[in-house]
């Protein structure tokens, strides 16, 4: 099929039915009663990685780009949806080595749901549980707290229903942090669709060292240089859990503290930094285990915030956010989808 | 085939590059004697030489003979084979440069990418993977003069540092200040900073510390166009630095990185354990794994490995071991040694033999427990996990174990030259994969082995999804020739084992030239996305050319 020049097409599909149209029967011819809408609001929904292949190859054919999940393009002229709900099985569980393997399209939500049932998490901080529990201490403090936690709630809510693809492209909010505990890891696999059609595979490891880790270019990525159709991620057990709040009056000592805090060996679920209004900073750290891990750890947390004038707040009501605004993908990575996906399918 | 023309050129030359302004060697007459592999490029090689002093200074740039026999390889074994068969350099590099700053390393690939000449990073050479094999021509860039520590963060706990550095004086100068940074890899005398990033290193310490690329925070690099990379995880995306980290010289060369550190542990407590099996000693360390521990050290070495760790302990004292033969013993194979050379050309013998007897003939498979912490938490760890050891079926063999493998930790990368000297070769294999996959997998690539060596294992760096396996293989031929071709054939072997098993051919010695042609067997397509990447930043492929992605000729 003969390839458009891309500005022209960008700029005159929606006046020009028969483009829309032949981009239209192509997808059809292709993919059947998968592909939904027309003209300008074609959706594709993807049962398989081919299926994503080859709606990537078929636009990039007729110089369209595609919405995906997690990206930065939104529908629009010229640009076909791609949906993944129909792409959304849990595959396996591995028990012995605590891996989900899920489809790009399965809700998060429904994949802790999974878990959950065999006495395991993601830990995602903003599906936690603990997360809405919390809004009934911030309700006891006052308004301020509560609007907040409420909002927080919702946050919650609306996370358990964002796809495992999108929520993995947007930098998966929430997970663990890895200064946290450099020996856990969230995403051990991965299989993406690039924008050329090809299927990357990451198999799931622990740790590898055969040149560059390409996970981050797609964690995080916008799916600037392909859509995530799979993962593994790490699930650890549903385990009894404390936490502490430290509230300093500078954000430089409450910053040092969990610096020290993790170099002492404390390996904590999640720490939080929140500075307040004024320059009050809290601290929150969640540890997790049996009794005499978790006391040891805490012990070692208080010892530390008290040497950096940390006072501990009863009950641990402080602020919990997650950073939402992770970095945008880098301009090495922004070159690098420039000559994987010279038609430009998935940028903006 | 061992290329007889370069045969019986030897040297010995210790590598000072201070010393490099004072070391004039007559070329001319040199190359007279020299083979022809060896033999500079005349006036080309001066001449690159003059244009490369100018950009660093005098005397940091070399055409010495000696220079670019002992830059023309790193350790890797294969190398060492053709060593003793007196190919000293199969193809020297043209020149050595020796900068001291970021802005002479720019300066020299500004100028190597113009003329589009290979350069080669190189940084203590420790590397077993062929990931430094200068194409003839290149020039070798050594990092080393770069070896400054230039800011320890008390508050943050963060040090910046210069790539060059070698391992051991970064951890001295931390030391110095009551801070780690708690990577121990047993090269640690002998490899850089610069290295261990390049590489994907990881140190003994691992299970609390994690690998390097898990201590970076911020790196500066040099790329392939001469173009300064600063590279923070904030201001350039979290993507950035892990597509350098682990490159091997290929996109560009680091010249220091800012990096965790943690204050010195309060104490360290030590346990052992032994279990009937290596599949139960398996399950005790992903129990506690799994449950939140996090031992520095969990090494788990099966029966064989663990009868060799048995019998160490009475063939001579700590100290003894990690000083090494006395400098002046000469490393002259004895009766017991032929015994053995002899022994290890029919491995499928000996391999059969150990793998017939039951686990608990041999002792069993023994673990060795390290925490290094404060008292509480330690002890807390200790404690739980001797209960799970004990659930998993095993004996506790008390501290002294532990103790004693500390005590010797760094040896063994030194303990080979006798095997060599034999006649006889040593290498090591260190892969990786999930829990569920890592027994299968420590099967198959034992069985891919033992035809040609004699193969023995430990599992060494522990995480809660899975773990790395450290096979370790010894072989002996009639010849050297005979020596590679056996060499070649149980790698080969073996790396299409690992990648079949559903393992990762490498947890932290890399890639290099060794496992590049088992490289798009596990990777797949990523192999032409990292080859685009190289694209993006180093257009004229002149970084370390054929490591890491190799060119394909040699595919499994």
């Amino acid at each position: 099929m003969r390839s458009e020049p891309l500005g022209s097409i960008h700029s005159g599909l929606l006046g020009d039915a028969t483009l829309a149209d032949r981009l239209g029967a192509a997808l059809r011819e292709a993919l059947g009663e998968r592909v939904r809408g027309e003209h300008d609001a074609l959706r594709v929904r993807a049962r398989t990685p081919g299926d994503v292949s080859s709606l990537f190859r078929i636009a990039a054919q007729h110089g369209a780009r595609v919405a995906a999940p997690g990206g930065e393009l939104t529908p629009g002229v010229g640009v076909v949806s791609l949906d993944l709900d129909a792409l959304a099985q849990i595959r396996s569980l591995d028990a012995e080595s605590r891996i989900v393997h899920v489809e790009g399209g399965a809700l998060l939500g429904g994949v802790e749901a999974h878990l959950r049932a065999a006495g395991l998490t993601l830990g995602v901080a903003t599906l936690d549980a603990a997360t809405l529990d919390a809004a009934t201490l911030d309700a006891a403090t006052g308004a301020r707290h509560a609007a907040r936690a409420e909002a927080r709630a919702i946050s919650a809510a609306a996370e358990a229903r964002v796809d495992v693809a999108s929520w993995l492209a947007r930098g998966a909010v929430g997970a663990r942090a890895h200064a946290d505990d450099p020996v856990d890891q969230l995403v051990c696999g991965l299989e993406v669709v690039l924008a050329d059609g090809t299927l990357l595979t990451i198999r799931p490891a622990p740790r590898r060292a055969v040149g560059p880790d390409l996970r981050p270019s797609f964690v995080g990525g916008r799916a600037c240089l392909g859509v995530i159709v799979g993962a593994h991620l790490v699930a650890r057990s549903v385990v009894p859990h404390t936490d502490v709040v430290y509230r300093f009056a500078a954000r430089a000592d409450a910053e040092s503290a969990r610096a020290w805090i993790r170099g002492r060996g404390v390996r904590p679920v999640s720490t939080a930094l929140n500075t307040d209004d004024g320059d009050v900073t809290y601290l929150q750290v969640r540890v997790e285990g049996r009794r005499a891990i978790r006391d040891a750890s805490l012990a070692t947390v208080a010892r530390v915030a008290l040497e950096r004038g940390g006072r501990i707040c009863e009950p641990p009501v402080a602020p919990r956010d997650h950073a939402s605004v992770i970095a945008p993908p880098s301009d090495v990575v922004r070159a690098l989808a420039r000559a994987l996906d010279p038609a430009g399918i998935l940028r903006a | 085939m061992i290329a007889r023309s370069a045969k019986r050129y030897r040297t010995a030359r210790t590598i000072e590059p201070e010393a490099h302004a004072s070391a004039v060697i007559d070329l001319p007459a040199m190359d007279s004697v020299l083979p022809e592999a060896l033999r500079s490029g005349g006036a080309a090689h001066e001449a690159l030489r003059r244009d490369l002093a100018a950009l660093v200074g005098d005397g940091r740039a070399s055409t010495d003979t000696a220079d670019r026999v002992a830059y023309a390889k790193d350790l890797w074994p294969r190398h060492v084979i053709g060593v003793r068969a007196g190919i000293a350099a199969p193809a020297p590099p043209a020149v050595i440069v020796w900068p001291e700053n970021v802005a002479e390393v720019a300066a020299v690939m500004r100028y190597a990418h113009e003329r589009e000449v290979p350069i080669v990073p190189y940084g203590a050479g420790s590397g077993v993977c062929g990931g430094v094999l200068p194409t003839r021509g290149a020039i070798v860039l050594d990092t080393k003069r770069m070896r400054a520590v230039r800011a320890i963060d008390e508050a943050q706990l963060v040090v910046d540092a210069e790539a060059g550095i070698i391992g051991q004086h970064l951890e001295d100068r931390l030391g110095e200040r009551g801070f780690t940074l708690g990577h121990f890899p047993s090269s640690i005398y002998c490899s850089t900073l610069g290295g261990w990033l390049a590489g994907r290193s990881a140190g003994q310490c691992s299970g609390r510390y994690g690998k390097i690329e898990d201590m970076v925070q911020s790196l500066t690099c040099v790329d392939g166009s001469g173009e300064v990379r600063a590279l923070d995880v904030e201001a350039s995306g979290r993507d950035l630095i892990p597509l350098i980290v682990g490159s091997e010289g290929t996109l560009a060369v680091i010249t220091d990185a800012r990096l965790r550190i943690s204050p010195a542990p309060e104490v360290r407590r030590f346990a052992s354990y032994t279990f009937d099996t290596t599949e139960a000693g398996l399950a005790a360390i992903r129990a506690m794994l799994q449950a939140g521990l996090r031992p520095a050290v969990s090494r788990l070495y099966d029966p064989f490995d663990s009868l060799v760790a048995r019998r160490n302990k009475r063939l001579a004292a700590p100290s003894a071991v990690i000083d090494g033969p006395a400098p002046n013993k000469p490393l002259q194979p004895g009766l017991g040694a032929r015994v053995l050379a002899s022994a290890l050309r029919s491995p499928g013998v000996l391999n059969a033999l150990i793998d017939g007897l039951p686990g608990p003939a041999l002792g069993g498979a023994m673990l060795v427990l390290v925490w290094e912490d404060d008292v509480a938490i330690a002890d807390a760890e200790v404690r739980e996990a001797e209960r799970l050891c004990l659930e998993a079926g095993g004996r506790s063999e008390g501290e002294e174990p532990a103790r004693r493998w500390l005590a010797r930790r760094h040896s063994v990368s030194y303990r080979q030259s006798p095997m060599y000297a034999m006649g006889a070769f040593v290498d090591t294999m260190e892969v990786a994969s999930t829990w569920s996959r890592l027994l299968p997998m420590y099967h198959a690539v034992h069985r891919a082995l033992s035809p040609y060596v004699f193969v023995m294992a430990h599992f060494s760096h522990a995480y809660p999804d899975g773990a790395s396996i450290y096979f370790t293989f010894a072989g002996a031929a009639r010849d050297d020739d005979a020596a590679l071709e056996k060499y070649d054939a149980a790698w080969r072997a073996a790396l299409v084992a690992v990648v079949d098993a559903g393992g990762t051919l490498s947890h932290h010695h890399g890639v290099g030239r060794s496992k590049a042609p088992a490289m798009r067997r596990e990777q797949g397509v990523a192999i032409d996305m990292v080859r685009a990447l190289k694209a993006v930043l180093d257009p004229r492929g002149i970084l370390n050319p054929g490591a890491l992605i190799g060119d394909g000729r040699d595919a499994l």
